[in-house]
């Protein structure tokens, strides 16, 4: 310990680069996470914030739950079952401001709906709840939005954060609220869990198939697409993460094989100069990524809330976590020279 | 008592290609004793002194250090051996840039499994025994040749070892310096009942030595040369 805090306080300025670019590198990995799952959650937020694991829907519409229409069947499906909450949908477009914004309203029963964030749930027909973004458009709780090309309009009674389908906001209504829409209709039924093994009697009526979670979420198209180039750069930075950490330590170790083989002539034993290295990347990687988490921080307080973007304790965790797991990878090429270093090269021989 | 080395051979390479280096050396250095080892360059004075040292295995022969033939042991016991028992002095001082004049000693000493406190009063009394109480807190840096090696002599004694293997301490050093490290050597060797065994070619050093033993072609030759001879012939 005290060997490896004497050498990173005396080569300060190497190891402040190496840190520096840890720092960079560990950062883009933040970004890119949070950034993947902020548009993750202008994908799905608005699924996730139900809570259900099983939705009935309507077939050949692949499995889009704004395509999907399964009021005419409804009757054959509170035969089956009697647990599932209806999930009306219809997207309008509303006038704002500055523009028109898409949004799909929803009336799902307060059971699985998401609480309020700031104000209350809609209790009328002429009142609305709505994504918190759209506060980004001015809007405040006791104004008024108006569907365009009609006359219907209705009172913000609240905002929830993160309620998005498809990079569309959604807003809540009473049922009520859902008549006074035009081409609203039952899109899902919801379900907990299929815990009857309703599955095959549901699948069973004509042009309606139970689906999960899941099977909703990726059905969404510019979630898969958003998704998948951005995990593959994350999965790249952590490899790149992994080499440049490694060609570092291992050009570091290389520099002081010398005097790491007068050490282990002297008898300093393999596994004190194995921590030695350790310590020093455990360091490093730590003071890179909690610095890297600091200006994360920073920056979310002053990213605009219309842009996906979504930091949590648990994305800082896990990232930290790996990026230790990958300094260790990179450390291990420096821990075998190390423990192969023979102290005869260092005092030279005959 | 001290080190005894019995027929001790080396060989490196296999088959056509195989060259032996030590060809049956006996040496013994009592307790005390410093015995500088003379020889033509490649004549295997630094391989005999590593075998010493544990860090060259041998082909043949027997080394013991008071009776205990210790070559044969483990690994890591031999390393723990290397730290405790053996003092290594080498050509270069070999510090460790990173660490002040009384680090380099300390780090040793606590390695040994002294406390930090003790290991900070014994390095500062060894510093101060050869005139470098004012250098503690100096990096290796700003230090001159002969300021490195007494450094390097009193890292070599911080753990009180039994035997100083010593290859060519003094060749970076002007003759004054030179002097004054062999003294130090020798006084050191002889207060404390060490074994000394060093590798020189400056003759104005084998003054010093107690007895001199020159290796050639594998064999250790002129063991019963007495070191006035030498000096004078």
């Amino acid at each position: 310990m005290k060997l490896a805090l004497k050498e990173l306080k005396f080569y300060k300025f190497k190891y402040v680069l190496v840190t520096l670019i840890l720092f960079l590198l560990a950062f883009l990995v933040l970004f890119i996470s949070a950034l993947a799952q902020g548009l993750a959650k202008e994908n799905i937020s608005g699924i996730e914030a139900w809570n259900q694991e099983q939705f009935i829907i309507s077939e050949g519409v692949d499995d889009s739950l704004t395509q999907s229409d399964i009021s005419e069947q409804m009757d054959q499906i509170e035969e089956v079952t009697i647990e599932g909450h209806n999930i009306e949908f219809s997207r309008n477009t509303i006038d704002a401001t500055n523009s028109n914004i898409d949004i799909v309203f929803t009336n799902t029963d307060e059971n699985i709906a998401p609480v309020a964030d700031e104000g209350r749930f809609p209790e009328t027909s002429d009142e609305i709840l709505l994504n918190y973004k759209l506060t980004g458009e001015g809007y405040e709780v006791g104004d008024t939005v108006k569907i365009k090309d009609s006359d219907t309009t209705f009172e913000i009674t609240g905002f929830t954060e993160d309620i998005m389908y498809s990079h569309t906001s959604m807003a809540y209504v009473t049922d009520g609220g859902m008549d006074r829409l035009d081409s609203s209709s039952i899109a899902a039924v919801a379900l907990p869990e299929d815990t009857n093994g309703i599955s095959e009697e549901i699948n069973n009526i004509e042009d309606v198939k139970m689906v999960s979670n899941d099977v909703i979420k990726n059905a969404i198209p510019s979630y898969q697409a958003e998704q998948q180039p951005l995990n593959l750069m994350i999965v790249f930075l952590f490899i790149i993460s992994a080499i440049v950490l490694s060609a570092f330590f291992y050009v570091i170790t290389i520099q002081k094989s010398s005097q790491l083989g007068i050490l282990k002539a002297i008898g300093t034993k393999n596994g004190e100069l194995v921590k030695t290295i350790l310590v020093q990347v455990i360091l490093i990687t730590l003071v890179g990524v909690v610095l890297s988490i600091g200006i994360m921080f920073t920056l979310n307080t002053v990213i605009p809330v219309s842009m996906p973007f979504y930091l949590n304790t648990s994305l800082m965790m896990t990232v930290s976590g790996l990026f230790l797991a990958v300094a260790f990878l990179g450390a291990i090429l420096s821990l075998v020279r190390i423990v192969k270093i023979d102290p005869l090269d260092a005092i030279g021989g005959e | 008592m001290g080190l005894k080395i019995n027929n001790l051979t080396k060989s490196f390479g296999t088959g056509d290609i195989e060259t032996q280096v030590l060809k049956g050396v006996d040496i013994e250095v009592k307790e005390g004793e410093l015995v500088i080892l003379k020889g033509a360059s490649g004549s295997g004075k630094t391989t005999l002194l590593s075998i010493i040292g544990g860090l060259l295995g041998r082909s043949g022969g027997e080394v013991s250090l008071n009776g205990e033939n210790y070559l044969d042991i483990k690994e890591k016991a031999l390393t723990s051996m290397r730290l405790k028992e053996i003092g290594f002095i080498f050509q270069s001082s070999h510090l460790i840039p990173y660490m002040k004049v009384i680090d380099q000693l300390t780090f040793i000493g606590e390695q040994a499994g002294m406390s930090s406190k003790n290991a900070k009063i014994r390095a500062e009394e060894l510093l101060k025994e050869i005139g470098l109480g004012h250098r503690l807190k100096a990096y290796p840096n700003v230090l001159s040749g002969g300021e490195k090696q007494r450094v390097a002599i009193m890292r070599a004694w911080m753990n009180e070892p039994k035997m100083i293997l010593a290859d060519e301490p003094t060749a970076s050093l002007d003759a004054q310096r030179a002097t004054e490290v062999m003294e130090m050597i020798r006084d050191n060797i002889k207060v404390k009942h060490a074994v000394g065994l060093m590798i020189t070619h400056d003759e104005r050093l084998f003054g010093y030595a107690d007895r001199i033993y020159t290796l050639d072609d594998g064999y250790v030759a002129d063991e019963k040369m007495d070191k006035k001879e030498l000096i004078y012939n």
